[in-house]
């Protein structure tokens, strides 16, 4: 468990320029979250949620179509199982947006991220 | 052909209704019609297969306008679960991509320039005709692809086969899979895994080897984390001399020198005999021993295989040889026992020289500890292409096979598919074609005259390409014809006399089969763009065309077939009464269903979740193999000789191009996540290409060391076949003395296969691209 932890406001401050940086690719299944010190909790199942997967007129594909990229973190680059990933992203430690898969099964948060989350390693 | 106008969304409604797909109607899937947001179009879902890998993920497509705008997985899928990876995520923009080819081709001058579909075809039909007329059948050739939909395939081949009467037709997955299926033939009698993916929810031990699960199938890799997930006794055991990812979640990693593994492997089954881990009376009733002595194989008994393992394959001696510590292998050995066990294999066992014999181990361990046919037991190779298995593979499109699991050499086999298909008795040959390797060296001999190159990239993928891009592209007097039908640019268009633009696999319907046999109906969602036509469209004009020259019969293809639906009751008829029998996949039943896993006899058959077992494969309870003696669970091998699968002695043999003072270190060849086989669908979509924007080779420290290397150093890797410079990454990831670059890159410093050799496999005729001979030096 990496062990830097930040005051909320801090983590809200970098949480929206981490939100900003990611521009196009930014999800909308993912959100900053305070530092929680809960024991990890993989969310239930939940119906599929599609309403808002339509098209707009200025887009070319559906919105949400594409998973979020992932910023070139040194720690992003090994991770393979989602335990690692999830030590941040279900906890929001180290600033880490948290991940909600929103009508996503439970067993898309038992595989790896990395299966749909690429890297972009032109941004760190 | 004239472009299509682009389909109303209520055109697209009315035709995907009419060709029985999953639109939402009902069950989940109604729920994916919602409305959407304020002021945006509606996407209507549509059940479909993913276009990549083998793993056969069940997908739903999102539709708008005609136009495919989302990809996700199915939920409702029995075997992918809904699970997917970013390359089909990314597939909506890969399918529309701009950079795809439009309109047909033709070198003039050197030059591509455009010309009409008609004139296109009847050059291609002229070239092929003038040279069966002149030169006889066996000097043109097909090599075709696991990307092809199971109809195209068996399209081709019927042509070539039955109607010009060559066996020159190969595909691509002579350079994937080739051994895998010689290992189940040699092993089993007949081709395909017997188990299933439902066998990973019931494993507590996975065997990965040769296989970066995580990135080459990641869907596999996530549904064996989430077994693992489910409870601590599931182990892990890795064999492989690069920790790629699926280390992250091993229990014991075994590293063996690249190419040195056989051993370990027999060193494996050698513990376990010493142990007492078999199953005396599972081998007793299922198994037979067999060695080859004097070039034949000759019965050997279950004491001559103790023996012979004692005599060189001891955990000891093994390690010798593979480098590999005798007290892992014993506690693989004993993880491997635990079972019931999984193993998982690909390119590292079949890119490989002794890759049928590599395989044949795998079996092996499997057979004495009677890890098979049950939940959670079962040897299982994976595929890398989403078609290689049920399009090439059981439709018989390689040079010495036929559909459904018969061969050119025997007569009866010949008769049958020539009697199904309407061909004059005689027409198949009972020799083998050319297979792939040779048949681009007779090319480059200019022996073949005229080549069909479908959905494919050779001049990318064949090891030591450089004298077999020459062979294709090289201008000369007489050139032979090269015709390329593809997607997107590739480095073979880039080199071919003809290319003919070719829809991709939304813009066609049919069947592609995955790896655990199950048969999955993709459908059409959209038209192609600018005059591209599907490759059974084409095919189905070739062949027109040549009836019209007098070099296939009239009316052999001509007028029988019009859509990919019209032939598939032809190819469930070739299946009937063999192993591979699925009678009971009609269209109807494909175009509801999440896919059927064969064998399915009959219309009220649900699929077959592991064969060879009684109560679950109903070979066994009806046809020439039903055997009433069996209990059910009890195993009847009953595609092999005796009904007993057989247990391999083979000799572990190097590599064909060991290391040498010259030559030092081992070059391997694979893949990333982001990214499939030459890249040219992968790198259409931004995200995907700027994960990997160049190609890189990993060294070892300790090498590195020694070479003054650092990481972002470029890298001269040179064989004695060609050489590459790309940028070196300094990680702990190959073995020392090993070096790893992945495939994907076609710019000339990047294309690893100039370096790779093309020594192959003599009884799968599989290259080994995973082990050459290189040296290194800082660039
Ligand atoms: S694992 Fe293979 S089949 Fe599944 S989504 Fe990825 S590439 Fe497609």
């Amino acid at each position: 468990m990496r062990t830097a932890r930040y005051p909320t406001l801090v983590l809200a401050v970098l949480a929206a320029i981490l939100c900003a940086a990611c521009g196009d690719d930014e999800p909308t299944c993912v959100q900053p979250g305070p530092v929680a010190s809960s024991p990890l909790v993989i969310p239930d199942a939940a119906v599929v949620d599609f309403v808002s997967w339509g098209v707009l007129p200025s887009e070319e594909f559906a919105e949400h179509a594409f998973p979020p990229t992932m910023p070139d973190k040194a720690w992003h680059q090994d991770l393979w199982t989602p335990e690692a990933c999830l030590e941040c992203h279900a906890t929001g430690e180290e600033d880490a947006p948290i991940v909600k898969h929103e009508g996503m099964p439970k067993l898309w948060l038992e595989g790896a991220c990395r299966s749909c989350h690429v890297i972009r390693p032109d941004e760190d | 052909m004239p472009t299509s106008p682009s389909p109303t969304r209520r055109d697209f409604i009315r035709a995907a209704a009419a060709a029985g797909v999953a639109v939402a109607a009902g069950g989940p899937l109604a729920a994916l019609a919602s409305e959407p947001t304020k002021g945006a179009s509606p996407v209507t879902w549509v059940k479909s297969v993913c276009r990549f890998c083998g793993t056969g993920c069940g997908v739903i497509l999102g539709v708008t306008d005609g136009r495919l705008v989302a990809l996700r997985g199915d939920p409702e899928h029995p075997t992918t679960k809904g699970l997917v990876c970013a390359k089909a995520l990314f597939l909506p923009k890969i399918v529309r991509s701009k950079n795809r080819l439009k309109k047909p081709m033709v070198r003039k001058d050197g030059r591509l320039v455009p010309i009409g579909w008609d004139e296109a075809m009847d050059l291609v039909a002229d070239r092929f005709a003038s040279a069966i007329q002149e030169h006889g059948p066996n000097s043109v050739a097909y090599y075709g692809s696991g990307q092809a939909m199971s109809e195209e395939s068996y399209l081709a081949n019927r042509l070539f086969k039955g109607g010009i009467g060559t066996n020159n037709v190969e595909g691509n997955p002579r350079l994937c899979m080739a051994s895998a299926v010689g290992g189940y033939v040699s092993t089993f009698g007949k081709d395909e895994p017997m188990g299933s993916y439902d066998d990973i929810d019931h494993a507590k031990t996975f065997f990965l080897v040769g296989s970066n699960t995580a990135e080459c199938h990641p869907v596999i890799f996530s549904r064996i984390l989430s077994a693992r997930a489910k409870g601590e006794d599931v182990k892990v055991i890795v064999l492989d001399p690069r920790k790629s990812p699926v280390i992250g979640v091993a229990d014991l990693h075994l590293d063996p020198i690249p190419g040195y593994d056989l051993t370990v492997l027999h060193a494996m089954a050698y513990v376990l005999l010493k142990e007492g881990k078999h199953d005396k009376a599972f081998i007793e009733k299922n198994v037979q021993f067999k060695a080859v002595k004097d070039g034949k194989p000759v019965g050997v008994s279950f004491d001559d295989y103790l023996a012979f393992l004692e005599e060189h394959h001891t955990p000891e001696k093994a390690e010798a040889v593979s480098g590999v510590p005798a007290a892992k292998i014993r506690e693989a050995a004993m993880l491997f026992a635990q079972g019931p066990t999984t193993s998982f294999w690909t390119m590292g066992l079949n890119q490989r020289t002794r890759g049928v014999w590599a395989n044949n181990l795998m079996h092996n361990l499997h057979l004495i500890t009677a890890n098979i046919g049950k939940p959670g037991a079962t040897p299982f190779s994976l595929t890398g292409q989403p078609n290689a298995c049920g399009g090439v593979r059981d439709t018989g499109t390689l040079c010495h096979i036929l559909p459904y699991g018969r061969v050119v050499k025997k007569e009866a086999h010949r008769q049958q598919i020539e009697k199904l298909w309407g061909s004059k008795p005689g027409t198949i040959q009972p020799k083998p074609g050319l297979d792939t390797i040779e048949m681009f060296k007779a090319l480059g001999r200019d022996e073949v005259k005229a080549m069909l190159v479908l959905t494919t990239n050779p001049a990318h993928t064949l090891p030591n390409s450089t004298p077999y891009k020459d062979a294709i592209g090289k201008a000369r007097p007489d050139k032979p014809f090269v015709v390329v039908l593809d997607a997107y640019p590739t480095l073979t268009t880039e080199i071919a006399d003809l290319v003919l633009p070719a829809a991709m696999w939304s813009e066609k319907s049919g069947v592609f089969g995955m790896s655990e046999r199950r048969y999955q109906f993709h459908p059409k969602v959209q038209e192609p763009p600018g005059e591209a036509r599907s490759d059974f469209d084409v095919l189905l004009d070739f062949a027109g065309r040549l009836e019209e020259r007098g070099v296939v019969p009239k009316g052999y293809i001509g007028g029988k077939f019009e859509t990919t639906d019209d032939i598939w009751d032809e190819m469930r008829l070739a299946s009937k009464d063999t192993p591979y029998d699925f009678m009971g996949q009609t269209r109807e039943r494909l175009h509801r269903e999440r896919g059927i896993r064969w064998p399915t006899p009959t219309v009220d058959h649900p699929g077959t979740a592991r064969r060879f077992v009684k109560g679950e494969d109903p070979l066994l309870d009806a046809g020439p193999w039903a055997d009433d003696t069996l209990k059910p669970g009890e195993t009847s091998f009953y595609a092999a000789p005796g009904k007993k699968a057989i247990v391999w002695l083979r000799p572990a043999l190097p590599p064909a191009e060991p290391t040498d003072e010259e030559y030092p270190y081992v070059f391997s060849t694979g893949r990333v996540l982001e990214h499939w086989h030459s890249g040219t669908m992968t790198m259409q979509a931004p995200e995907l290409k700027r994960a990997y924007p160049g190609c890189f080779a990993e060294v070892h420290p300790t090498d590195a060391k020694e070479l003054g290397v650092k990481t972002g150093d470029k890298l001269k890797i040179t064989s004695r076949r060609g050489e590459i410079v790309v940028r070196a990454r300094v990680v702990e990831i190959p073995r020392p003395g090993m070096v790893f670059a992945p495939m994907h890159w076609a710019d000339e410093l990047s294309q690893v296969n100039k370096v790779t050799i093309d020594a192959y496999d003599p009884g799968s005729k599989q290259p080994e691209f995973k082990i050459c001979a290189v040296k290194l030096a800082k660039a």
